[in-house]
């Protein structure tokens, strides 16, 4: 493959890195914008929307040339293969963060239930697999993920502590129901991007072994 | 007799220098195996032990064994004339016979193997094998005309009917279509995918990319080792070896 | 611009002196065409046809012309097969002993010096069979032309290209049939130029014929154990003679030879048609 290929490869990977970057802060942003009852935040979390659309077009465009132009082969073809499925899985990230950042905006005013119950915590987890698992498609290294199972794991729990402690606060008072309800909707979103976050692992290490795993 | 060519332990040297490095291949039967490599790094002369064309070359020698359909043609008894009515050939440069015409060029291992006596079979024939190389309805009224007329495109399927016409069960092609225009080289290839059904078409190239496009088998083949062999669609993938990883994207030459 | 032009001027002085070189090497063969034809036409037009039919006491030089006929094509006869198969085999087998040998041998052969050729061939078959004779002429002429024709077709196999080689190996003929019926046609201009050009070089040798074939100009030939004459030989007996009407003759006998040579062989060659590849 030439020289004018290799840049362009790596070219793309800065580019995921940057859809990367910019839908974790979606997410945490989000997050925050719940926590700290910040709705200027939160509507900026909202508008982040469209550029994020316009990343995954512009890099699906590019990967697609690349393999019109290209045709690239083994693990060249693997990677372009793995950066086409990382731009959707990182769309969702991004939704995801954006979808919290609306309930933000609904829920200030407010004062929190129960802190936030442990929300903070588990959105610091299910992003930091995203990044873990962006680190080791940018490095080609499989160590930043070989702990992802675990990690899932932890975050299933946690959406199930969560569950359970919402209800028992609307159990006792029904005023809460509508916050803890809305709780409960955003630690299924983190547990969501804790999932992406393996299919992404899953695909790099795809394009780094040849070989397709089940990471969950 | 599972597979059509199968080789084992094959050492090839030119003088002192040792261009096939103790291989073992297996190549099975009415498919296309890809042999692919580096330029020199053995291929061609690989592909030329397995109808002892080599022998042509006065300073080529070679050791261990090379099974046709289950028999050694290295052994004492085998005549290599048998062998190659066997396993035809095609040419890098395409190569009719510039003083033949097509028709006769199509003939010509029929007549000079008096295969065949009667002008009927014979026409028959003809017609069989440029029928079967995709060439009858170009030139079925051109048959007295000369090869020089036609395109590289042309000339090399015209090749493959002469090969044809013996009824062989294997091809061997050494980059067939490295001196053909696009247009021509889609045809070969089409041609080649089409023949597969019947034949065993052993294809040495250049291009990993045509060995994408039409084998269903490779070979790599580096500075006399075979690296790696699979099926097609496993080796472009995602390869076991580093070595041909690095040949399929561009870092190896 | 100053480096433009000196490489102009530089082109032309070297082309020009290219040209008068060229036109150097050719002006003898002109000349000598000329001188051939401005003496030789005379002779020919004052005899009138006769010349060409009538033997030396009519003034022609009928038997002559019959003579030169019958040596090349009985010497080509002798000698073109077995210089042709000798040519395949050297081009076949150039490692074996005989294929060595037989590349230093056409060698020198095709330098000896021919009046030798005459004395060996005169040791050998006039002096045994007691007389001058045509076939003794016919052989020493093929022995003369014999490594011509073998390298001419040597080199000419050896000009066609590896693939065509395996290509017809390929097709799992035996060697000779590979050889003979696919790889000599595509050399086929190539072998038949040796074959012809030297068939015109012994049509006009002289010093094998001196001690071989005796010379026979009264009447024409009638036989091949008997002596017959030639038109090289004509000439050279011609002219070391006194009388001027035997010069005149050679001229005229020169102008012949020279019509024979060029308006015979070289169209032939023109007309070969040529393999394309």
């Amino acid at each position: 493959m030439s020289e004018k290929f290799h840049m362009e490869m790596a070219e793309l990977k800065r580019d995921i890195e940057k859809m990367g970057e910019m839908a974790t802060s979606m997410l945490v942003d989000g997050v925050k914008a719940l926590k700290e009852q910040d709705t200027e935040l939160a509507d900026e979390v909202v508008s982040r929307k469209n550029r994020l659309a316009e990343m995954d077009d512009m890099i699906e465009e590019k990967a697609l040339s690349m393999i019109a132009l290209y045709q690239p082969m083994a693990k060249d073809m693997r990677t372009i293969g793995t950066a086409l499925k990382l731009i959707t899985y990182l769309a969702r990230v991004g939704r995801y963060g954006k979808d919290i950042a609306k309930v933000a905006e609904e829920l200030a005013g407010e004062p929190h239930v129960g802190r936030l119950v442990e929300i903070p915590y588990m959105a610091e987890q299910a992003s930091g697999m995203v990044g873990d698992a962006l680190r080791a498609f940018k490095e080609e290294n499989l160590e930043y993920i070989n702990d992802f199972t675990e990690r899932d794991d932890e975050l299933d729990s946690l959406r199930y502590s969560i569950f359970r402690e919402c209800l028992t606060y609307m159990m006792e008072d029904p005023q809460k129901i509508t916050r803890c309800s809305h709780y409960i909707m955003v630690a299924r979103y983190l547990e969501r991007c804790g999932d992406h976050a393996c299919k992404m692992a899953e695909k790099v290490t795809y394009m780094v072994t040849g070989k397709r795993v089940e990471i969950k | 007799m599972r597979y059509a060519i199968e080789t084992k332990d094959l050492n090839i040297s030119y003088g002192d220098n040792r261009v096939i490095k103790g291989v073992n291949i297996e190549i099975p039967q009415k498919a296309v195996f890809a042999l692919m490599g580096p330029s020199g790094c053995g291929k061609s002369t690989m592909l030329r032990s397995f109808n002892r064309i080599l022998e042509l070359n006065k300073d080529a020698k070679v050791d261990g064994e090379v099974r046709v359909f289950g028999q050694n043609i290295y052994s004492q008894n085998v005549n290599p004339m048998n062998v190659r009515r066997e396993v035809g050939m095609v040419f890098q440069y395409p190569n009719p016979f510039p003083h033949l015409s097509i028709y006769e060029n199509v003939a010509i291992g029929l007549k000079l193997n008096r295969l065949i006596r009667s002008k009927d079979e014979l026409d028959e024939r003809i017609r069989w094998s440029l029928e079967k190389a995709g060439l009858w309805g170009e030139i079925k009224d051109r048959l007295r005309d000369y090869p020089s007329d036609l395109s590289g495109g042309q000339k090399q399927r015209l090749v493959i009917a002469r090969a044809l016409a013996m009824k062989p069960k294997i091809l061997l092609m050494d980059e067939p279509t490295a001196n053909i225009d696009p247009t021509g080289t889609r045809k070969v290839e089409d041609l080649i995918f089409e023949l597969k059904k019947e034949y065993t078409i052993v294809l040495v190239t250049h291009s990993p990319s045509q060995a994408a496009r039409i084998s269903d088998h490779v070979g790599f083949l580096y500075v006399g080792d075979l690296i790696e062999v699979g099926e097609t669609k496993k080796i472009f993938e995602s390869p076991e070896s580093e070595l041909t990883e690095r040949y399929l994207t561009g870092e190896l030459v | 611009m100053w480096a433009f032009n000196l490489r102009g001027v530089k082109d032309l002085v070297f082309l020009s002196t290219i040209a008068v070189l060229t036109a150097l090497a050719i002006l003898p063969l002109l000349h000598i065409i000329y001188m051939v034809f401005s003496n030789g036409i005379g002779a020919i037009m004052d005899t009138g046809p006769i010349f060409i039919t009538g033997t030396l006491g009519e003034g022609g030089i009928g038997p002559a012309i019959v003579g030169t006929l019958m040596l090349t094509f009985l010497s080509s006869l002798i000698g073109i097969p077995i210089a042709f198969a000798v040519g395949i085999y050297a081009y076949e087998y150039p490692d074996s002993k005989i294929g060595k040998a037989t590349t230093t041998l056409l060698q020198i052969m095709l330098e000896f010096p021919t009046v030798l050729v005459g004395l060996f061939v005169m040791q050998v078959l006039v002096i045994p069979m007691g007389s001058y004779s045509a076939i003794a002429g016919a052989f020493a002429l093929a022995i003369i032309m014999m490594p011509y024709v073998a390298v001419y077709t040597k080199e000419s196999m050896s000009q066609i290209p590896f693939t065509f080689r395996e290509a017809a190996f390929s097709l799992g003929t035996k060697r000779f049939r590979a050889l003979f019926q696919v790889l000599a046609p595509i050399a086929k201009r190539g072998i038949l130029t040796g074959v012809l050009i030297s068939m015109a070089k012994v049509a006009g040798e002289t010093a094998p014929l001196l001690f071989t074939v005796g010379g026979l100009y009264q009447t024409y030939p009638d036989g091949l154990d008997s002596p017959i004459g030639a038109i090289p030989l004509l000439i050279y007996t011609l002219v070391q003679s006194p009388n001027p009407a035997d010069h005149a003759m050679a001229w005229g006998a020169a102008l012949v030879l020279l019509v024979i040579f060029l308006g015979a062989f070289i169209p032939i060659r023109m007309s070969l048609k040529e393999v394309k590849l």
